[in-house]
């Protein structure tokens, strides 16, 4: 019986060894991972909304939405950003090979949820088109948004210009086109996160 | 996808249970080469003990077969009945001129039977030894696919779990836990399916020698029973 033993673990030590090798030398390398630099800055106080208006925002489809002046402002703001957007397309198109943006972000004293970070990053960046890109600009706008409960976006402004008004525009147009979050942790204590948002051109 | 690195990343339920899998496979091979060597040397034996066999006409040259009738089934069910074939003679010629001899004719062909039986019970040792681990097998066939089973529910609520205690069900999330969990079933099915062809193999070869050392048996009994009533030697 022992030999039959010896014989079956040999064999099998042979197909694990095979199939060892054979991922060795199939081995595609790993897509790389983007690395996002996660920095608390300091915050500078932003106007914080009451949860009541907060929702009111939020309802879009409720008829309240169209009473508050923030919304027109944004709406207004969307309608601007669509028309210059059709234009920087043209131009990136033309552009020299791109470079991808570097985002930073502040977030929120004690939120420790740096996967939650990560996913927030990920949508923003699939959204976040840089006119400026592949071209030696040095660009960098903060711009503030707070998180619901539910993930919803809102209170979406500048709270720190680069200057030039298309890249501020695209800057709020990553983040008011992303729209829905996933839930907030569970564990986060707060109604909702503010976020500092760095939009850095790559050099 | 690297077996070697999912087994050292997952659980450690998933990491027992690959373990145990990895036993019962290895397990189950060791016993798929006993019986191919086993079946193998059952094969050559009796073709050569049937080669000779033919070969003999009458009872008393049957018992020189000598080592033949010993290392292989077909030898030591012959020789079974040849040992009841003689104690049934000894009651004849004990008494040879007895008055009631047509009597003992009678209890003679009756007893002849004996000698079936003798054999059939030798048949049923013989088969027992060529079935011998073929129910570790079939434990092998039905348990395995279920202890894969139970790793990949068990590494499912795991990732569950994950979701509840970060409130998110996003993808990234809930993808690793369940990819980790489905390599179990992987390994359950890798272990069951060989470990099920081995013993369909196994038991269609148990059936056929059953058949085919039924037929000698009665090839066998008929010879004896024939030499037993006629007194032929």
């Amino acid at each position: 019986m022992n030999r039959f033993y010896f014989i079956s673990i040999f064999f099998h030590t042979v197909i694990i060894g095979s199939a060892l090798f054979i991922n060795r030398s199939n081995s595609r390398p790993l897509p790389e991972f983007k690395v996002y630099k996660v920095r608390l800055a300091p915050l500078p106080q932003p106007k914080i909304q009451n949860s009541r208006e907060a929702a009111e925002t939020i309802k879009k489809s409720s008829p309240k939405k169209e009473k508050s002046p923030p919304l027109k402002k944004s709406r207004k703001k969307k309608k601007r950003v669509k028309k210059k957007q059709k234009k920087v397309k043209e131009k990136v198109k033309a552009g020299l090979p791109d470079i991808k943006p570097r985002i930073m972000t502040g977030s929120g004293r004690g939120f420790t949820y740096s996967y939650y970070l990560n996913i927030m990053l990920n949508k923003i960046n699939y959204n976040w088109h840089n006119p400026y890109k592949g071209r030696d600009v040095g660009l960098k706008a903060v711009v503030y948004f707070e998180v619901s409960k539910d993930g919803t976006i809102y209170d979406v402004r500048i709270e720190e210009g680069s200057g030039d008004d298309l890249y501020n525009e695209m800057a709020i147009r990553a983040i008011t086109s992303t729209k829905k979050l996933p839930p907030l942790p569970r564990e986060f204590a707060n109604d909702y996160l503010k976020v500092h948002l760095e939009f850095l051109t790559a050099r | 996808m690297n077996i070697f690195k999912i087994f050292m990343e997952s659980s450690i339920t998933a990491q027992i249970i690959m373990i145990v899998l990895i036993i019962f496979s290895i397990w189950s091979w060791a016993i798929f080469f006993k019986k191919l060597f086993e079946f193998a040397r059952f094969k050559s034996r009796a073709r050569h003990f049937l080669s000779t066999y033919r070969l003999y006409n009458s009872i008393s040259e049957l018992n020189n077969l000598g080592h033949l009738l010993n290392n292989n089934a077909y030898g030591r069910i012959l020789r079974n009945g040849l040992e009841e074939f003689k104690k049934l003679r000894l009651i004849n010629i004990h008494n040879p001129n007895s008055p009631d001899a047509e009597k003992k004719e009678k209890t003679t062909a009756e007893l002849s039977d004996n000698i079936r039986l003798v054999m059939e019970r030798a048949k049923i040792s013989e088969l027992s030894e060529l079935e011998s681990s073929l129910p570790i097998l079939g434990t092998f066939v039905s348990v395995s696919p279920f202890l894969g089973l139970l790793g990949t529910v068990w590494g499912v609520m795991e990732a569950f779990f994950d979701i509840r205690a970060r409130g998110s069900a996003h993808i990234t999330i809930v993808a690793p836990g369940i990819s980790d969990a489905l390599i179990t079933t992987v390994y359950g099915l890798m272990v069951a399916i060989p470990a099920l062809i081995f013993y369909n193999i196994f038991r269609t070869r148990v059936n056929r020698h059953s058949g085919e050392i039924d037929r000698f048996i009665n090839e066998v009994f008929v010879r004896l029973r024939k030499a037993l009533i006629t007194g032929q030697q």
